[in-house]
């Protein structure tokens, strides 16, 4: 959109995207616990495109020629439709620039039994969510005939991101739990594999309050006490057998957890694009990590936690291969964690990886967008713009249940989303812009995000003016 | 193997624990408009810091 505003009329803008809605990936969890359809977080996509005059095209992108062929030279993505009427048709796309923008590809297969072909359920699609939402009525049900029920949410693997999500769907159940007169029967617990509460992928962050900084994991702690919330931190789910869950902790012991109900996120990787030479060789090692996410202008190098610095985070998200390539949002492979990665004794790596949330993918979106606009408009072959992870911040709304006057969430602000240790020495973070609260504003200002964000998305009036 | 979390007991123990006061402000309508506004002057100053 901000490429089809600032082009003008003689570029063609093209959006190719597996997709017929468009989905407010943020309020799903609202679905989740049925408080919300699939309506109310979804629009169809195509007379948005067309109102704006962006070409779109509903089909995954699956190959990258950016070389082109042997006898047509120009950079391609091969695309298969996902359309009913032409499903799984190949074509080629022919481009001049290109941003790969597809975000994660939700790796459940990673622990045997994740996810709602098997033993768990998600609420990272809007379809996870109406299924996750169906099966908690079920449950609620079942309190109400007397029942006791264990309830399991959080992380299905030791190097899951996103921990804000489960988060947010722990205290919203726990909280219709409460508004259904059934709290009591129902056991709630926690299962991250953050060392700490609070964690949330970011290294944790401290907090200044009006008469002392206190560490993040005790703001987090606190409020799992207050709802009665019980949590287990360090976890890597190995597998998930109906009803139990199998997990290994930081200090190598393996535990299980019986579950009538476990909503726990998979780990993210890339979309796997295969990106493929001129003569048709096989060059994705070259173009992406092996995690499936787009190399950029980030150093690589493998090196220990301690020596992390600011510098290492992209800039600009170019291709160091294709210089006409970027990827924004999720898509682009983070140097390193910003966590701090923790082996067990058996070896198991339980690291959370880093987040790309909301605020940081747009505004690199935004970035790359503008950064292109300037080179196809000759101002320089090099990107113009730049956007690091380490010297931007987030505002994330963690929702702690929705009602209209008891509803809370804890508003949190961070910044930078990387701590930069050489700039801000002990906490590597400003902390006059790190805070979080909780509070019935906070859930004031979710539900504004979420009529403002689909306001934005659906390119009403004026919507370039709202902030990412 | 077994079936362990930090437990409630643990929970109670250990973790800081707002006061009924406090949880009382977190619904309390004039002082929650009164955070509203401080927190959406605090975000836009972030975002303000972040664009540029
Ligand atoms: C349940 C949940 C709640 C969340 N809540 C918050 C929140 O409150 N605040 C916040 O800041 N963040 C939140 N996040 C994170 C936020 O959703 C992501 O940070 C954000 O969506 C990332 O944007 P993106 O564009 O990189 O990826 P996405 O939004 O995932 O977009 C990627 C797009 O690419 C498409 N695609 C995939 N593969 C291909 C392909 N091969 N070819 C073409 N297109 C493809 C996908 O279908 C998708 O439409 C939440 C995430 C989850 C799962």
């Amino acid at each position: 959109m901000e490429l089809r505003r600032r082009l003008g009329r003689e570029h063609e803008v093209v959006v190719v995207t597996p997709n017929r809605l468009w989905n407010w990936i943020p309020s799903n969890i609202w679905v989740g616990v049925g408080l919300m359809t699939k309506n109310d977080v979804t629009f169809e996509l195509g007379p948005v495109y067309a109102g704006l005059g962006i070409r779109y095209e509903q089909a995954r992108a699956v190959e990258l020629h950016a070389d082109g062929k042997t006898d047509a030279p120009h950079p391609f993505v091969t695309i298969e439709r996902t359309d009913a009427e032409h499903r799984g048709a190949r074509e080629e796309l022919e481009y001049d620039y290109l941003v790969n923008a597809t975000g994660p590809k939700l790796n459940f297969g990673a622990t045997p039994g994740l996810g709602p072909e098997g033993n768990t359920l998600s609420v990272c699609t809007f379809d996870h969510a109406v299924e996750t939402a169906k099966k908690l009525e079920v449950a609620i049900e079942r309190l109400k005939g007397g029942d006791r029920l264990t309830f399991v949410i959080g992380t299905g693997h030791g190097t899951c991101t996103c921990q804000g999500a489960a988060f947010e769907y722990a205290f919203n159940l726990e909280f219709e739990l409460r508004k259904a007169g059934v709290r009591e029967k129902a056991r709630v617990v926690f299962l991250t594999n953050e060392a700490e509460l609070g964690d949330f992928g970011v290294d944790g962050m401290q907090l200044r309050t009006s008469s002392m900084i206190i560490p993040g994991k005790l703001f987090a702690e606190s409020l799992f006490a207050e709802r009665g919330v019980e949590w287990v931190t360090g976890a890597h789910v190995q597998k998930v057998e109906p009803g139990v869950a199998h997990y290994e902790t930081l200090d190598g012991e393996l535990h299980t957890l019986d579950f009538d109900f476990a909503m726990l996120l998979p780990p993210f990787r890339g979309a796997d694009l295969v990106a493929l030479d001129r003569s048709g060789a096989d060059i994705t090692s070259e173009v992406f990590a092996p995690n499936g996410f787009m190399k950029v202008d980030a150093d690589y190098a493998a090196k220990p936690y301690e020596e992390w610095r600011a510098e290492d985070w992209p800039r600009t998200y170019q291709s160091p291969k294709y210089p006409n390539i970027f990827a924004a949002g999720i898509a682009f492979a983070p140097p390193h964690a910003i966590s701090r990665p923790r082996k067990t004794k058996n070896g198991t790596m339980i690291a959370p990886a880093p987040p790309r949330t909301g605020m940081p993918s747009g505004i690199i979106g935004r970035t790359v967008a503008r950064s292109i606009v300037s080179m196809i408009e000759g101002a320089t072959g090099a990107p113009t713009h730049t956007a690091s992870m380490a010297t931007m911040g987030a505002a994330c709304v963690a929702s702690a249940g929705a009602s209209f006057w008891s509803g809370t969430a804890a508003s949190m602000t961070m910044f930078p989303i990387v701590p930069d240790y050489q700039k801000y020495p002990i906490y590597g973070r400003d902390l006059f812009y790190t805070t979080a609260e909780i509070g019935s504003a906070g859930h004031r200002i979710k539900s504004i995000l979420h009529t403002m964000f689909l306001y934005k998305a659906k390119a009403k009036p004026g919507w370039w003016l709202i902030p990412e | 193997m077994s079936d362990e979390t930090n437990g409630p007991t643990d929970m109670v123990k250990f973790a800081m624990k707002p006061s009924g006061f406090v949880v009382f402000l977190r619904t309390f309508l004039p002082y929650q408009v009164y955070r509203f506004i401080r927190v959406n002057l605090r975000m836009l100053a972030m975002i303000w810091k972040s664009h540029n």
